[in-house]
């Protein structure tokens, strides 16, 4: 047996002797930053430095929040045996979001990673509107103005204008489901 | 020697190896179930946040000419390997996209009845009709699982509404 070509152990901890080791896990992340227009993809070591690590793959500072896609708080850290992540990156900590409906503004917190979907979920349910089932299965949410409603899968982060952690929209019912 | 797999399989080889695919399996929002290409086998699990009620159902989708033509989708039950009965008691949207419709003739079927659904696409001009629903080349199969989510969460809210009531 050949023993003079050993490759490096990347597990090993420095410090430490050659066969000890730690299982360190690699976590893929997705990134998408508030006024990125792409996500950054990249791997990352699972460890106490988490979000040190990613803050500096990412290019920013401690003030941008960490949160998983679609979760309604702050990352601490990824969940256990998990292989791969969607984080958004927002300096907002929380969105506050308003929705008009006919003559009333309603409102509500929400993190910057909780997706349009879950707000519709919210603005339709008795908590928000409170609109019927029909009414409900029609039900947007779109910017003032705009033609298209908001992509449902998207974070509401993405729509907060630079400066502000507010997110004004409104919820219609115009007959979008029928071809 | 085998043949190399097809640049269409190549792509959604690799999308279903995607992070936003796998986050969503461990979310457990999706999962596949049965995956030999062109066809794609996936329960989507539904969930309704204001009724805290969740569902499951099964799809089929056959992804042939991936991503230049988006996949064809039907409702599947996995089991039977074949297409359940159209679901009736549910939502009217719900219900409404798991028609059965066809205008390919008699004894067809034209896949769920909405924009992003290759057929459905076709029908009565809805690509154009709603351009942000509709399936691009430069989407990702994320988009359609998205999709089938928000389907399932309706029926499942539509089921955590009928109880609670």
């Amino acid at each position: 047996m050949e023993h003079g070509n050993q490759t490096e152990n990347p597990n090993h901890i420095e410090g430490q002797p050659p066969d000890s080791t730690v299982e360190l896990l690699e976590i893929e992340v997705e990134i998408e930053i508030e006024d990125h227009e792409e996500a950054m993809g990249f791997s990352v070591i699972v460890d106490e430095r988490f979000h040190e690590t990613v803050r500096a793959r990412i290019g920013v500072t401690k003030d941008m929040h960490l949160f998983e896609h679609g979760h309604d708080k702050p990352l601490p850290s990824p969940p256990h045996g998990r292989k791969a992540i969607r984080l958004v990156g927002h300096r907002c900590p929380v969105v506050t979001l308003q929705v008009r409906y006919e003559h009333r503004t309603i409102e509500h917190h929400f993190a910057p990673s909780e997706t349009v979907f879950k707000a519709l979920q919210w603005a339709v349910g008795k908590k928000g509107f409170g609109l019927d089932p029909v009414a409900a299965a029609k039900a947007n949410l779109i910017l003032p103005g705009a033609d298209a409603p908001l992509p449902r899968e998207d974070a509401l982060g993405k729509f907060v204008k630079p400066g502000h952690c507010t997110l004004v929209v409104d919820l219609t019912l115009k007959d979008f489901s029928n071809g | 020697m085998a043949d190399a797999p097809s640049a269409a399989q190549q792509t959604l080889d690799a999308h279903l190896r995607s992070v936003r695919f796998l986050a969503g399996v461990e979310q457990r929002r999706w999962r596949i179930v049965r995956y030999a290409f062109p066809k794609l086998e996936v329960n989507i699990n539904g969930f309704d946040p204001p009724t805290g009620h969740s569902v499951t159902l099964g799809f089929q989708l056959v992804c042939d000419n991936f991503p230049a033509v988006g996949p064809f989708i039907q409702h599947w039950d996995h089991a039977e390997g074949k297409r359940p009965a159209p679901l009736a008691a549910s939502a009217d949207s719900v219900v409404d996209a798991l028609k059965q419709w066809s205008d390919q003739g008699p004894g067809t079927y034209g896949g769920i009845y909405r924009p992003w659904q290759r057929l459905a696409a076709l029908h009565n001009g809805w690509a154009s009709k709603r351009p942000d629903l509709v399936w691009r080349r430069d989407r990702h199969i994320t988009f359609i699982m998205e999709r089938l989510y928000e389907l399932v969460s309706e029926h499942a809210a539509w089921l955590g509404r009928v109880r609670a009531a």
